[in-house]
C-alpha cells in the first residue's frame, strides 16, 4: 500500500517534471513550427547554472537567475541563429537545433566534466514532508510539483487573460496578419523561444538539486520529452500534461514491479518453460522502464496516430 | 448513372459551416461548371470531391460507388483526377520527368526498382504525346521552377489528364490568365477532355459560357441554381446573388 | 582541358582507392573507416535527399547489421561454411526486415514527428541493448574472428580492404541506379510534392516505408563490414553518436550531392582519427562546425563548389584564408580554456596558493592573465571573420 501511495506521488511529480520541459517545446513547436532539439540542453544548463550561480548567491537567487541566464540564450539562439535559418525551412531549424545541443553537451563537459556535479538540495528543503510507514518522503519533491503546477498556471493565465497572450496566440494562426495590424511579429517570436527556454531552465534548474547534474541530463531527458509530444499532440498544452503525468506515473509505478512474462504464464501453467526458455520471458517489468515511455510511443502511433488531443498540421 | 452525385453533404470546420447541404449531379461526359461568390465553398467542395477531406455528413458517389471513405490515391485510381487552383508541381523534377509521374500510374509502373524508369520506351512515347497535346515539347528538359506561369498552368492541366482520367476536376484553369492565354487554354481543354465528364471551377463567365453544358452556382454553402447556361443567365435568384444584375 | 581535368581526378581518385593495398595496417583501417562511414551516410541521405525525411535514429539498422554478421562470423567460427565475403549481405538482409517494420511505425507520421519517432526508436532499442543477453551481449557485447575464406587468411586489414572495397562499390552503386528508376523518380517527387503524388494515385506510404527500408539494408551493410573489420560489437552502437555521425557528415559534406555525404564523411573521419589523439575537444569543433555549416553554407562543402556561381579563384583563397584563421584562434581559445579548466591544472594552481600559474600549450609556456595569451587570438579570429563577411558582402553587391 505505501509502495502504491508512495510510487503514486513520486510518479505525478516525475510527471509534472517532463511537463516543465515539454510544456515549453510544445509551444515553441506550436507557435513557430520550431523543433527544438536544444530543448532539454536548455534543460541541462538551467541546472549547471543553478549549480554555479546557487554556489555563489545561494540557493533561491539562483532559482531566480538561472532560468534568466537561460531565456537570453534562449533569445540570442532565436535572433541570430534560428531567424537566420528559417527561410531555408523546418529540416534546416531542426539541424540547427540538433547541432546546438551537440554543442551545448560538450561544453557543459569542457567546463565542468564529465562526471555529475555536486548540486544538492538546500538545508530548508532537505526535510521529510511526510511519512507513511517508514517511508519518508521527501519536501523537495512536493516543491518541485509545487513550482511545475505554479508554472502551469502562469502560463494558462497569461496565455488567457493578457495582452500579451492575445497577440501570441493570434501570431500563431496568422502571423502576417498580426503584423500588418503593427505588431512586432519578430518580437514576439523571440519572447515566445525565450519563454520557451525559461521554462525549461526553470525546471532544470528545480530539478538538477534533486536528481543527477551531470553531462547526461540531456539526453535521459529529451528522448522522453520527444515522446511526451508526439504521444499528447505536438502544439497542445493538455495533451502535454496528460501524456506527461501518464507517463510519469507508468514508469515510476514500474520501477519495483518484477513481473515478467513467463510470471505471467502462471495460472497456465507454463511459467517453468517459459523461464528455462529465457530471454524476452525473464525480462522483468522493473528493468524495462527505461523503454517504457518508447513503447508507449510506438502504441499511441499505431492506434491513434495523431497524438491524444490531435495533431496541429 | 452520374459520374460525380453528392447528396446532402455539409461540411464543418470547427464551428464554422463551410458547405450546408449540397446535392449535385454531374452526368457522365457533360461539361458541368461550378461557380459563385468567393467563399462560397467551391475548394472545399473540389476537397470533398477528391477525397482530401471528408464530408461531416452526407454521401459522395463516383460512378455509382460511393468514394466519400476513400483514400485520395485510390480515389485517383478510380479514374478521378483534380488540378490545383495553386498550381501544385514538383519544383526539383523537369517538366519531362513531371509528366512521366503521371504516364507512369496509368502503366502500372510504381513500385519497379530494377530497371531504369528510361527504358520503358511505351512511357516515353506517351509523355511527348501529352507534351505534343499541352505544347510543351521545347521544355521537355526545362526545370519546373524556370516555366512562368502560364506554361506552369499548361504543364498542371498536364498532368491532371496524364491519367487518362474519365472524370476531370479542374480548378480555375484560367487563373490569372491574360484573355489570349485563357482562351488558348480554353481551347485545349475542350479538345483534351472531349468524351470526358469535367466539373470546372471558374470565375471568367465567357470561359463558362462558352465551354460548358450546364452550370451549378453556389453561394454560402448551398447551390441555388443548376442548369444551362441561359437558364442560369435568365435565373433571377443567381442574377441578384452572383452576376451582379438587378432584378427587375 | 576540362576533359583532362576530370580524367586526372578519375585517376588519382582511383590510385587513391587502390593504395590501402599496399600500405600499412594504419592506412587500410583508416581506409576502411571512410569508407564504411561514406556508405553509412550516403544510406542516410537516401532519405533526405529524395524524400525529404530526416533520421535521426539511423544507428539501428547499422546496428543490426553490425551484429547480425559478427553473429555469423561466430557461426562460422563454428564451422558454418559461409564465405567471408558473403557475410555482409547477411548484415543488410536482417536491417532491411528491420528497417520494414520500423520504418512502416516511423512512417505513419512526417515532418518533425517523423525525426521523433525514429529518435525514439533509436532510443528504445538502445535501451533494451544491456537487457537482451543472449542477443546483444550485455556491457561487453560479442565477439568474433575472421577465419580464412577463398584462399585469403584475412589476417590484415589490407585484404579486410578488398571485401569492404568491393560491397561499398555495390551500395554506392545501388544508390546511383536506383535515382534512375521509376520508384527513384517517385522518391524525389515525394520530397518536393507529396500531395501531389498520392493525387496521381501512389500510395505515398506504401513508397515511403520501401525507401526507409531500402536505406537501412545500406545502412546494415556498411555495419556488417564493420563488423567484419572490428571482429567485436556492443549494445553502443545503437547509441546517440552512431545515430548523429551520418547526419553530421552528410550536411558538412553536402546533402543535395549524390557524393556530398561521402565526402563529409570521408573528411570527418580522418579528422576524427587525427584530432581525437590530440585533443579532447573534437566532439565540440565538429559540432561548431555543423552549425556554421548549416548557418552559412546550406549546401554544404560540395554544395558550395557546384552552385556555379561565378567565385573568383582569388576570393576563394580569401575566403579558405580567413576560415584558416579563424579556426585556427578559435582552437586556441578553446584548447587554453580545456587546459585550464582541467583538474591537473587546478591541483598545479592549489599547489602554489591559488595564483595563476603558466600553462603549457602547443609547445608554448602561456601566462593566463596575460592579455597578448587572449587578445591576440581575439583578434585573429575577429579579423578572419570581418574578412568572410566583407566577401559575402561585396559577393551580394556584385
Amino acid at each position: 500500500m505505501t509502495y502504491l501511495l508512495s510510487s503514486l506521488v513520486n510518479g505525478l511529480v516525475f510527471g509534472l517534471l517532463l511537463f516543465m520541459v515539454s510544456a515549453g517545446l510544445t509551444l515553441i513547436f506550436g507557435m513557430m513550427g520550431v523543433l527544438n532539439f536544444a530543448h532539454s540542453s536548455l534543460y541541462m544548463l538551467g541546472a549547471y547554472l543553478g549549480y554555479s550561480i546557487g554556489r555563489w548567491t545561494g540557493f533561491w537567487p539562483a532559482l531566480l537567475f538561472a532560468p534568466l541566464v537561460v531565456a537570453l540564450i534562449g533569445a540570442f539562439i532565436e535572433r541570430f541563429m534560428l531567424r537566420r535559418v528559417h527561410r531555408h525551412g523546418h529540416a534546416q531549424e531542426l539541424l540547427l537545433t540538433f547541432g546546438l545541443a551537440l554543442i551545448i553537451h560538450e561544453v557543459v563537459k569542457l567546463f565542468y566534466g564529465p562526471y555529475p556535479v555536486e548540486y544538492a538540495v538546500p538545508a530548508e528543503l532537505a526535510q521529510t514532508a511526510f511519512s507513511a510507514n517508514g517511508l519518508n518522503f521527501p519536501l523537495y519533491r512536493l516543491f518541485i510539483g509545487a513550482v511545475a503546477v505554479s508554472m502551469f498556471v502562469c502560463l494558462f493565465l497569461l496565455m488567457k487573460f493578457t495582452r500579451v497572450g492575445l497577440t501570441v496566440r493570434a501570431a500563431l494562426s496568422q502571423p502576417q496578419m498580426v503584423e500588418a495590424l503593427g505588431h512586432n511579429v519578430g518580437l514576439v517570436f523571440l519572447f515566445v523561444f525565450a519563454v520557451g527556454a525559461g521554462l525549461a531552465g526553470l525546471a532544470g534548474a528545480v530539478a538538477g538539486a534533486f536528481y543527477p547534474t551531470g553531462p547526461n541530463m540531456a539526453d535521459d531527458l529529451g528522448s522522453i520529452v520527444f515522446v511526451v509530444v508526439v504521444v499528447g499532440g505536438l502544439g497542445s498544452l493538455e495533451g502535454a500534461l496528460i501524456a506527461s503525468l501518464a507517463i510519469g506515473l507508468l514508469t515510476t509505478l514500474t520501477v519495483g514491479l518484477d513481473w515478467t512474462l513467463a510470471g505471467a504464464l502462471a495460472p497456465v501453467g507454463l511459467s517453468e518453460w517459459a523461464s528455462s526458455i529465457g530471454g524476452p520471458f525473464t525480462i522483468t517489468l522493473s528493468s524495462l522502464t527505461g523503454s517504457l515511455p518508447f513503447i508507449i510511443m510506438l502504441l499511441v502511433l499505431l492506434i491513434r496516430p495523431a497524438g491524444l488531443m490531435g495533431e496541429r498540421a | 448513372m452520374s459520374a460525380i452525385a453528392l447528396s446532402a453533404v455539409t461540411k464543418r470546420f470547427g464551428a464554422s459551416e463551410i458547405i450546408r447541404g449540397v446535392d449535385l449531379t454531374v452526368n457522365t461526359g457533360e461539361r458541368h461548371a461550378l461557380i459563385g461568390p468567393n467563399g462560397a465553398g467551391k475548394s472545399t467542395l473540389f476537397n470533398l470531391i477528391s477525397g482530401q477531406i471528408r464530408p461531416s455528413s452526407g454521401e459522395i458517389f463516383l460512378n455509382g460507388r460511393r468514394s466519400d471513405r476513400d483514400a485520395p490515391e485510390m480515389i485517383a485510381r478510380r479514374g478521378v483526377a483534380r488540378s490545383f487552383q495553386i498550381t501544385s508541381l514538383f519544383a526539383r523534377l523537369t517538366v519531362f520527368e513531371t509528366l512521366r509521374l503521371g504516364v507512369m500510374a496509368t502503366h502500372g509502373v510504381r513500385f519497379c526498382f530494377w530497371r531504369t524508369a528510361a527504358s520503358r520506351r511505351d512511357v516515353t512515347q506517351d509523355v511527348f504525346a501529352l507534351l505534343g497535346d499541352v505544347n510543351l515539347t521545347h521544355r521537355a528538359d526545362a526545370p519546373v521552377s524556370e516555366l512562368p506561369y502560364s506554361e506552369q498552368r499548361a504543364l498542371e492541366l498536364a498532368v491532371t489528364l496524364a491519367l487518362r482520367p474519365d472524370v476531370i476536376l479542374l480548378d480555375e484553369p484560367t487563373a490569372g490568365m491574360s484573355v489570349e492565354e485563357a482562351a488558348q487554354t480554353v481551347a485545349l481543354v475542350r479538345r483534351l477532355t472531349a468524351g470526358r465528364t469535367l466539373l470546372v471551377v471558374e470565375h471568367d463567365m465567357d470561359v463558362v459560357f462558352s465551354l460548358c453544358d450546364r452550370i451549378s452556382v453556389l453561394v454560402h454553402g448551398r447551390i441555388i441554381a443548376t442548369g444551362t447556361p441561359d437558364e442560369i443567365a435568365n435565373n433571377d435568384s443567381v442574377n441578384e446573388a452572383y452576376l451582379g444584375k438587378g432584378v427587375h | 582541358m576540362k576533359r583532362a581535368l576530370l580524367i586526372g581526378l578519375y585517376a588519382c581518385g582511383g590510385l587513391l582507392l587502390l593504395a590501402p593495398f599496399w600500405f600499412g595496417d594504419r592506412y587500410a583501417n583508416l581506409a576502411i573507416r571512410m569508407m564504411i562511414a561514406a556508405l553509412f551516410a550516403s544510406a542516410f541521405n537516401l532519405l533526405w535527399r529524395q524524400a525529404r525525411l530526416l533520421s535521426f535514429g539511423h544507428g539501428v539498422y547499422f546496428g543490426a547489421g553490425m551484429f547480425a554478421v559478427v553473429h555469423l562470423m561466430r557461426a562460422i567460427e563454428a564451422g558454418l561454411n559461409v564465405p567471408l565475403i558473403l557475410a555482409p549481405l547477411v548484415g543488410a538482409l536482417v536491417s532491411l526486415v528491420v528497417g520494414l517494420v520500423f520504418g512502416f511505425v516511423a512512417t505513419l507520421r512526417s515532418g518533425a514527428y517523423f525525426s521523433m519517432i525514429t529518435l525514439a526508436i533509436a532510443e528504445l532499442v538502445y535501451s533494451l541493448g544491456p537487457r537482451w543477453q543472449g542477443l546483444f551481449g550485455g556491457e561487453a557485447g560479442i565477439s568474433s574472428m575472421r577465419m580464412p575464406s577463398m584462399g585469403l587468411n584475412f589476417a590484415t586489414l589490407n585484404q579486410v580492404y578488398l571485401i569492404v572495397l568491393l560491397w561499398c562499390m555495390v551500395g554506392f552503386g545501388i544508390l546511383w541506379f536506383f535515382a534512375k528508376t521509376p520508384l527513384g523518380q517517385i522518391a524525389f517527387a515525394l520530397g518536393d510534392n507529396e500531395q501531389r503524388l498520392r493525387f496521381l494515385g501512389y500510395r505515398t506510404h506504401a513508397v515511403k516505408v520501401v525507401l526507409f527500408a531500402l536505406s537501412a539494408a545500406l545502412s546494415g551493410l556498411a555495419g556488417g563490414l564493420l563488423g567484419i573489420t572490428a571482429e567485436n560489437v556492443d549494445y553502443t552502437v545503437f547509441g546517440p553518436a552512431s545515430s548523429a555521425a551520418p547526419v553530421i557528415q552528410t550536411f558538412i559534406g553536402g546533402a543535395d550531392m549524390l557524393l556530398g555525404p561521402a565526402l563529409g564523411a570521408t573528411l570527418l573521419t580522418g579528422f576524427g582519427n587525427i584530432f581525437s589523439d590530440v585533443t579532447r575537444l573534437w566532439l565540440l569543433y565538429q559540432g561548431i562546425a555543423f552549425v556554421l555549416v548549416v548557418l552559412f553554407l546550406p549546401g554544404g562543402i560540395a554544395g558550395s563548389f557546384a552552385t556555379g556561381k561565378r567565385v573568383s579563384w582569388g576570393n576563394a583563397a580569401v575566403n579558405a584564408f580567413a576560415v584558416l584563421l579563424s579556426s585556427c584562434s578559435l582552437i586556441f581559445i578553446c584548447e587554453s580554456a580545456a587546459v585550464l579548466l582541467s583538474d591537473a591544472y587546478m591541483s598545479r594552481r592549489a599547489g602554489q596558493g591559488g595564483a595563476w600559474v603558466d600553462y603549457r600549450l602547443f609547445n608554448l609556456d602561456l601566462a593566463p592573465l596575460s592579455p597578448l595569451v587572449w587578445g591576440l587570438p581575439l583578434l585573429v579570429g575577429l579579423i578572419g571573420v570581418a574578412l568572410s563577411w566583407k566577401l559575402s558582402e561585396s559577393g551580394r553587391t556584385a
